[in-house]
């Protein structure tokens, strides 16, 4: 599995399709949906957290995937609602958690990018 | 030697701050101690402080809190200091009083009495357009410290998903980083 990361609009998408030759087609951003790539993580982490569910229990099914996106959320100054900042708090942990069993780990940024993993290192 | 790492909420930054802090202090006759920065007062920050210190126990640290006015700390010769981090100081110093001067003193005391130095920075910019005034005002000064500490760090370090990405590399590091990954 090769963990996307990076913010909104950096290129996350068009790089795992471009790395992969895979078209739309095999792209999903539902945990329970089967593709080889999962994009908008961060999405699915929101949702078990509406759900009062751990988020961590995605991670059995993420790391089945060839690719996982996850935007770069923690970014920004601390939100002003409990919900957000344990949101930001999950999609991190998460994605730390990921990092360290993936194969590779590849940082968009301005639609380069970067291994910090794996790949071309 | 000191070394900057910098990176977003739950990035994994304390983490790899406590283990450079350990590998900078092993062999050294100074203490190894973790200046915590963070005024808790309600029971998020509280719960916040109960995970850092159970994720710190058992690695020898010496906990000194200390929220702002770092000029006037008593520094025992040869210490190995993790300060963590330079959001809460900022904000401490720059909404309690204290200043832009009390911020930049109180990092070049820093600077000056200890003998390894692991500080942790917070990547907070890249926030959306509604920012008061006095907000802006705190991510300037923000930026101006980091920027201070990024500059007279021997090394310094973005952090994603727990990895450091080296924008100033170290020439020795812990060993389970086989080798700094640079930019």
């Amino acid at each position: 599995m090769i963990l996307v990361t990076g913010g909104a609009g950096q290129g996350k998408l068009a790089w795992a399709l471009a790395h992969s030759g895979y078209t739309m087609a095999q792209v999903t951003s539902c945990p329970g949906e089967k593709a080889p790539i999962l994009q908008s993580l961060e999405e699915a982490v929101r949702e078990q957290l509406r759900e009062g569910k751990d988020p961590a229990g995605l991670l059995p099914e993420l790391l089945t995937r060839e690719y996982v996106l996850c935007r770069e959320v923690g970014c920004g100054l601390v939100p002003a609602v409990p919900e957000d900042r344990a949101w930001r708090e999950a999609v991190g942990r998460l994605s730390c958690r990921l990092a360290e069993e993936a194969d590779g780990v590849v940082r968009l940024w301005c639609g380069l990018p970067t291994w910090l993993k794996g790949g071309d290192r | 030697m000191t070394v900057y790492l910098e990176g977003g909420n739950a990035c994994g930054k304390s983490r790899l701050g406590e283990e450079w802090a350990v590998f900078l202090h092993r062999g050294s006759p100074g203490p190894l101690l973790y200046l915590a920065t963070m005024a808790a007062g309600d029971r998020e920050s509280l719960r916040r402080v109960a995970r850092h210190r159970a994720a710190r126990a058992g690695k020898g640290f010496e906990t000194i809190e200390r929220p702002k006015a770092l000029a006037g700390l008593e520094l025992p010769p040869g210490a190995t200091v993790l300060l963590e981090d330079l959001g809460n100081l900022s904000a401490n110093e720059l909404f309690g009083g204290g200043g832009e001067a009390a911020l930049t003193g109180g990092l070049e005391h820093l600077f000056s009495r200890a003998r390894h130095l692991v500080i942790i920075g917070n990547s907070v910019f890249e926030e959306g357009p509604s920012l008061t005034g006095e907000l802006e005002g705190y991510l300037r000064a923000l930026s101006k410290a980091q920027a201070l500490c990024a500059a007279r760090a021997n090394a310094a370090a973005e952090v994603l998903c727990g990895i450091p990405l080296w924008h100033k590399p170290p020439e020795e590091h812990p060993p389970a980083e086989r080798r700094p990954l640079c930019p």
